[in-house]
């Protein structure tokens, strides 16, 4: 059997799927065999994702991608909603207006990107 | 129809510039290998933080009845130290190792998403600030780095640190997320042609098996924050054992596959120095593979018996799951066995963390089995034994194997060669540090002394091991002082390193040292690949052919 990738993914998940049915076999309580049984579920999904991706457009082509001020806005964004939990949740009405000036100069850099590659 | 991925090779359409080197361009760059060192470099700086906590904890302990803390203080300092070494520095660290190196050893000119892999280091930093935050504030969080409810609650830490605390953690394990799963995405999808799956380098498998355990066992503490949280907005949810019991499991479904997650890279590394500084392959490769995807495996399947003593697990189950890890871990040590055992092998620093990472790293393995067997681990449970079985692991493995991986990387990714006496001193300072620290842990343990007390009386017979162990912690920070200072004087004297100082095997060593911004050029370009070790076949064919030259027809 060629090991590709899909197949180590998903024969992972077959593994850990083995073991949380010999948990259950067990004696395993409902709670326990359900969080292992969801780390399976995701395994697999990931499995299939990677499956999907092979059958669909190659990587781009790299040195086009622009600065990465989003994700320092969307980090933040992140960071002040979630302090929310000690000072009240005042703190994640701060993080709206980093949200939405993250996504336009996300919308802005992919417009660029796109103008260059048309260039290309 | 399958298309595949076409490797990039720079043309003269579009010539190399020079990156910008300002610290915006830094802080907002898409390149893998910018990403890697700016996460190493927090977590270094964080190492330093945590390990400075831990100094002043050995302090405190190292005679009895001292009051440089007040306990509230202690506990917050252990909480601090154990959620910082394991969130904000190890797991890191790991992670690091694979977005600088995955896409060149996988001849990739970037990794896959790297703005998300840049949005995972920004969430990594943001939670770091949050968790320092909710340590600095009045009373900190102190409920250890587990927090278990009840103990965690609105009711008994009320405080705004137990909420900084959840805040730091959830957005480092988002950010931990991401790095994982765009290392994974590179390692499965951006392979040069001809990189089949049982071509990849040790390190990459260790990599992949990391990023697959990464990805549901974080789920899992995100959920478990989820319920913490929602039971500091109603402490009545954990007035229920149910909700308690459900809290414990979906924290150690985090909490000891994390574990592995701190260990499998540092494994990789150790493969890559030691096959390298031996002159060979690495022994028993495709065992070596697979024993790395059936320990990760079996490490999601453990978690259970950190429940031993709360006699709410299935302790059949995790005793013989635990138990059957020796299996795998000793296909890795027959293979580290294998590498080195009557090879010609050379002793630089790397080499010489990643020959102390084998024996000491198999005290915390075989401690491990031990506490894996209900009956000590309920002897055992919450004392001293415990923190000296994971100290083996962590520091006397991990981070041992972390130094193999710096001294053998820093020079590709730098361009510049640390100084070799200065190595030797701080690998020589880390070997006694470490074992006069921690392995005065198992004594203690055995004499009956708990962990997380921020005292003990004088006739409780712990004085002389406590010193003992301080007086190790104490020569690791200068250890590490050795290490910065080595750092520094490197830096100044630029001593260069060239492309391939080692003789490495992998494809990283066949570009520029560091290497350009998409990895390989037309100067540098990916090899050919047939092999796990693609550098030793060009050096052996090139060999071949040099010598049918110089015995002629």
């Amino acid at each position: 059997v060629k090991l590709t990738a899909p197949l180590v993914v998903a024969g992972w998940g077959g593994a850990i799927g083995l073991l949380t049915a010999l948990l259950a076999g067990m004696g395993g309580s409902a709670v326990v065999v359900g969080i292992f049984g969801g780390a399976v579920a995701i395994t697999e999904v990931m499995a299939v994702s990677v499956l999907m991706s092979r059958r669909r457009r190659p990587a781009r082509p790299p040195g086009l991608d622009p600065p990465t001020a989003g994700a320092f806005m969307v980090a933040a964004a992140a960071f002040l909603a979630l302090i929310g939990l000690a000072f009240g949740f005042w703190t994640a009405l701060l993080a709206i207006p980093l949200l939405v000036g993250a996504v336009i100069y996300e919308a802005y850099v992919y417009r660029k990107r796109g103008h260059l590659q048309a260039r290309r | 129809m399958t298309t595949r991925y076409t490797p990039y090779t720079p043309t003269t359409l579009e010539p190399l510039k020079p990156e910008p080197e300002g610290m915006i361009d830094w802080l907002t760059s898409s390149d893998h290998k910018r990403i890697g060192m700016l996460t190493m470099g927090t977590a270094l700086v964080l190492f330093l933080t945590m390990g400075a906590l831990a100094i002043v904890m050995r302090t405190q302990l190292a005679q009895p009845g001292q009051d440089i803390l007040s306990p509230q203080q202690y506990n917050a300092f252990f909480t601090m130290h154990g959620t910082g070494m394991i969130s904000l520095v190890i797991t890191p660290m790991a992670l690091a190792f694979g977005v600088y190196l995955v896409p060149l050893h996988v001849g990739a000119p970037t990794i896959a998403a790297p703005r998300l892999a840049m949005l995972g280091y920004w969430l990594y930093a943001a939670g770091s600030v949050a968790l320092i935050w909710g340590f600095a504030t009045p009373g900190g969080a102190n409920a250890g780095w587990w927090s278990y409810p009840p103990l965690s609650d609105a009711m008994f830490s009320p405080h705004r640190g137990q909420d900084l605390w959840i805040a730091g953690v959830f957005l480092s394990a988002v950010g931990m997320m991401l790095l994982a799963g765009t290392v994974l995405w590179t390692a499965l999808r951006l392979r040069a042609p001809g990189l089949t799956m049982m071509r990849l380098p040790v390190f990459t498998w260790s990599e992949i098996v990391t990023c697959l355990m990464v990805l549901p066992s974080f789920a899992s503490l995100l959920a478990a924050l989820g319920l913490l949280v929602a039971g500091r907005i109603d402490p009545a949810i954990f007035q229920s054992n149910f909700w308690n019991i459900t809290y414990q499991n979906l924290f150690w479904f985090y909490g000891h596959p994390v574990v592995y997650i701190m260990f499998f890279p540092f494994v990789g590394c150790v493969a890559e120095v030691l096959a390298t500084f031996s002159g060979r392959r690495f022994f028993g490769y495709k065992g070596t593979v697979l024993s790395l995807l059936t320990f990760a495996a079996l490490s999601m399947a453990v978690w259970g018996h950190h429940l031993f003593a709360s006699g709410q697990s299935v302790n059949d189950y995790f005793s013989l799951t635990s138990i059957l890890l020796s299996i795998p871990a000793g296909i890795e040590y027959f293979g580290f066995a294998g590498t080195i055992i009557g090879a010609r092998m050379r002793y630089p620093p790397a080499m010489l963390f990643a020959l102390a990472f084998i024996p000491q790293f198999l005290v915390g393995g075989l401690t491990g089995i031990m506490v894996a067997t209900p009956s000590i681990d309920y002897q055992v449970n919450d004392s001293y034994f415990i923190a000296g079985h994971f100290h083996y692991t962590l520091f006397a493995g991990s981070v041992f194997g972390l130094f193999a991986g710096l001294y053998f990387w820093i020079p590709k990714a730098t361009g510049i060669m640390l100084s070799d006496r200065l190595g030797r001193v701080h690998f020589v300072l880390m070997v006694i540090g470490a074992n006069v620290a921690f392995m005065p842990f198992f004594w203690l343990g055995l004499r009956g002394m708990p962990r997380r007390v921020a005292s003990y009386p004088a006739s409780a017979g712990f004085t002389t091991l406590s010193f003992i162990s301080t007086i190790g912690s104490f020569i690791i920070g200068l250890a590490m002082l050795v290490f910065i200072y080595n750092l520094y004087i490197s830096a100044r004297r630029r001593r260069p390193a060239g492309p391939d100082p080692w003789g490495g095997y992998t494809l990283e060593w066949a570009t520029s040292s560091p290497p350009p911004r998409f990895n390989f050029s037309a100067e540098f370009p990916v090899p050919q690949v047939r092999s796990y070790a693609p550098l030793l076949d060009r050096a052996e064919a090139a060999s071949a052919l040099a010598g049918q030259k110089a015995g002629g027809p």
